[in-house]
């Protein structure tokens, strides 16, 4: 884990609350997330690719072997 | 106040609009529901090998049963009028009608369970199991996800039943798993929930694998905005773990299972005590909410940090052996650990398993208390 993911998870579960992340928006400022666009977030669907692809051809598929 | 009827057009909602409001009760201390870690949430998860919850209550006699179905057709065929009252667009209809807040599944006459072919089971929990089934209308797969009413009056779940419905039934998001509809008979009620196909986040993470910062950015990226829009409908999930994340075709996230969400009985900010979730994801203010008088809906941000840490580590930063005595004292007492804290960790283990090669077994099971 680089400092980057490494400072948010930190700032995540500080167990001092007032030194918390405690917001969506404090987190999405965040710098591990510095290269996202949230704002488009809702289309995110659309031009995002996910990184990996679940193995199912079709709804029958057993997904869980894959 | 009754709903106004309204001519069905047969994607209205209808409901007995002389029943019962359906009403949203507060937190309540008595409700205590903790899942131990990897316990079965019966999900839209392909994981059949889901543990139970609570232990299924042993068989009551007869007169016992009769009771709880009684409750339980009370209960639920009661739902929703309060609901339909807001949405407006609900009539009159016998208690084994629709509840949902919206049907997308076409005219009355083909509602009801019979109207789905169910193929085969995806999931089981201790309440339901979970079912792929084709709905003979237009051939669509759905999940129907069948919750015994029995079981729930008898370990008081209505609350968390009524909630996921309610709740599911508002949200609309990319990332949320969307119900089509909740049907019930006498026995069971159904969520008729999309059918998302592409397994568990946590399948990624099977083998202590982790994923890189840049994979793991991608979900936390979707869980981010599927949390934001749950708490932007003034709602709190209380549940976040890598099982409640289901990957679709595409590789896209869907939170599911609600059973735990709620709205803070004070508004967005207020404070909640009852126990439940996941003990791995439990913040230090759901662990000593008896102390600090509750808690709100920034344990979702906790459970965030925790889900953010094992995507990228492998492991729960809190509860690596799932020994939720210690739980409490290893979450108050600071921070995650640091990655060179658990690397030391496992170098020390990998050494004392390497040394202990060739040695009996007896000598792994070493009890100082036997010692000479």
């Amino acid at each position: 884990m680089g400092p980057t993911p490494r400072a948010l998870v930190r700032a995540l579960l500080k167990a001092d609350l007032p030194k918390r992340l405690t917001d969506a928006a404090s987190i999405q400022a965040a710098e591990f997330f510095q290269d996202v666009d949230f704002v488009r977030s809702s289309a995110i669907y659309i031009y995002v690719h996910p990184p990996s692809i679940s193995l199912c051809a079709s709804s029958f598929d057993d997904y869980a072997s894959t | 106040m009754n709903p106004k009827p309204e001519p069905d057009d047969g994607y209205n909602v209808s409901v007995d609009a002389h029943a019962l409001p359906w009403t949203f009760q507060g937190e309540s201390d008595a409700d205590t529901v903790i899942m131990s870690r990897r316990a079965g949430s019966i999900g839209l998860s392909g994981d059949k090998k889901g543990t139970a919850r609570r232990g299924v209550g042993g068989g009551g006699a007869k007169w016992s049963k009769a009771k709880y179905a009684v409750k339980g057709a009370h209960a639920f065929g009661q739902a929703g009028s309060s609901l339909a009252a807001r949405k407006n667009e609900a009539r009159a209809d016998g208690t084994n009608g629709w509840i949902a807040t919206h049907c997308v599944l076409g005219p009355r006459s083909h509602r009801g369970i019979e109207k789905f072919d169910l193929m085969r089971v995806i999931g089981r929990g201790v309440m339901g199991e979970v079912s792929l089934a084709r709905f003979r209308k237009d051939g669509k797969y759905m999940a129907i996800k069948a919750i015994s009413k029995g079981y729930v009056v008898k370990h008081d779940d209505e609350r968390h039943v009524q909630n996921e419905r309610l709740i599911l039934g508002q949200l609309r998001h990319p990332f949320v798993v969307g119900l089509f509809g909740t049907l019930q008979n006498k026995q069971k009620i159904y969520f008729v929930l999309e059918y998302v196909a592409g397994g568990e986040l946590f399948s990624k993470l099977r083998g202590n694998r982790c994923l890189s910062a840049a994979v793991a950015k991608f979900y936390l990226v979707e869980i981010l905005a599927a949390l934001a829009h749950v708490h932007a409908g003034g709602f709190v999930y209380r549940d976040l773990k890598p099982e409640n994340v289901l990957l679709d075709t595409e590789g896209h996230c869907r939170l599911v299972d609600f059973g735990f969400a709620c709205a803070p009985p004070d508004g967005p900010e207020g404070r909640m005590r009852t126990n439940c979730g996941t003990p791995a994801y439990l913040s230090p203010e759901q662990l000593s909410r008896k102390k600090t008088g509750g808690y709100t809906r920034i344990v979702d941000w906790w459970a965030f940090g925790c889900v953010a840490y094992e995507l990228m580590s492998g492991h729960t930063p809190f509860c690596p052996h799932h020994r939720t005595d210690d739980l409490l004292s290893i979450v108050l007492n600071g921070s995650a650990p640091s990655q060179a804290k658990i690397t030391r960790q496992i170098r020390i283990m990998r050494s004392i398993f390497e040394s202990s090669k060739g040695a009996s077994h007896s000598r792994l099971l070493w009890d100082p208390r036997r010692a000479p």
